[in-house]
């Protein structure tokens, strides 16, 4: 049997209600819990960055999003660096089935321990996205950030201060069963 | 002043529940009071995802039963690979808005990402248990289904939630008094 870790290890999806992520922060802070996520739209023009962190070493299979009622366009979903370096993105990706998931198989992608965003964007202005939502004051506070930039989602983002209300659900996961 | 680090994450509490912080209770927030209510279908086994920091002995798992007891109930704990580690095996379910406890052999388990599987072989029965609004929300959280998997089957196929995802209220205890 191995021996203490000194963190959690995931619990195999990672998004922005995880405990890696904000959800503990969103939820403490009055956002929408979990299960009152809504059909909301994203917008068009907008990328949003969610950060999450990792204490152990994780294989990223398959990245997700979770459609609103109203699918439009493009969508595209990624994972950068702290420092803003795309490791991984779908690439932009006609956004199909309305409230559902949307899976993306990427290549597999390991991730060492540190600190992540996921990302989310869309060319379309009326592709609808379940999301949690906060106001822009908080999401600040727990490290949202946007980006101008447009789909598919750029090499090295731009990061800018978060001015949205919504958190989008958008995820990883490290199986390829979902 | 010297200080010595024996243990960053907090040791867990005597019992790991999906309603634990080692499960998906972080992510959830406020669902409800877990309420009396059938699972939905009969030989469907629920794969709830956990993890552990540090090892425990799983000495006994318990269930808590709604108000209509019928037929049998079999909990188990399975590894990330869906392999059975232990299980109750079918067991009549008794004591009506009650907690249900079976003992079982004391199971050792290292650090790492487990799942508690629940499965019942009646469509009558009823469990404590708490509803997510949709489908989606359980695959965001990593949640898995297997049909026709009553007795618990020595190694599940983690297959995607097809239906009402429900949380029921079903625990390990890690000392002999529950």
């Amino acid at each position: 049997m191995d021996g203490p870790l000194l963190t959690y290890p995931s619990l195999g999806t990672i998004h922005p209600y995880s405990s890696e992520s904000i959800g503990a922060g969103l939820i403490a802070t009055g956002g929408t819990v979990f299960n009152s996520v809504a059909s909301t739209v994203l917008g068009v023009d907008v990328l949003i960055y969610i950060p999450f962190s990792i204490g152990d070493r994780i294989l990223v299979k398959q990245l997700f999003c979770y459609n609103g009622a109203t699918v439009n366009g493009n969508v595209d979903v990624g994972i950068y660096s702290a420092i803003g370096k795309l490791i991984i993105s779908a690439g932009s990706t006609a956004q199909t089935g309305a409230s559902v998931l949307q899976l993306f198989d990427i290549a597999d992608t390991p991730l060492d321990p540190g600190d992540y965003y996921l990302c989310i964007g869309t060319n379309s202005a009326t592709a609808t996205f379940f999301a949690g939502t906060t106001v822009a004051l908080t999401g600040k506070a727990l490290g949202l950030l946007q980006d101008t930039s447009i789909i598919p989602l750029p090499t090295e983002s731009v990061f800018t201060t978060y001015a949205l209300t919504m958190v989008p659900i958008v995820g990883l996961t490290i199986r390829t069963v979902v | 002043m010297s200080h010595q680090v024996v243990r960053v994450v907090p040791s867990h509490l005597v019992t790991i529940s999906p309603f634990s912080m080692h499960s998906v209770a972080a992510s959830l927030g406020s669902i409800g009071a877990p309420a009396s209510s059938a699972l939905g279908v009969a030989n469907k086994a629920w794969f709830i995802p956990f993890r552990l920091s540090v090892p425990v002995l799983a000495q006994k798992l318990s269930w808590a039963n709604g108000t209509t007891v019928n037929g049998n109930t079999d909990m188990g704990i399975y590894t990330y690979d869906g392999v059975r580690l232990v299980s109750t095996g079918s067991t009549v379910q008794t004591g009506a808005s009650a907690i249900q406890t079976v003992d079982i052999a004391d199971t050792p388990l290292g650090p790492g990402l487990y799942y508690l599987a629940l499965a019942t072989s009646s469509s009558t029965a009823t469990y404590r248990r708490s509803t997510l609004a949709t489908l989606s929300l359980a695959r965001v959280l990593g949640i898995f289904m297997q049909l026709s998997a009553f007795a618990l089957p020595a190694t599940a196929t983690f297959a995607t939630a097809d239906a009402a995802p429900y949380i029921a209220n079903h625990f390990i205890s890690a000392r002999t008094v529950v």
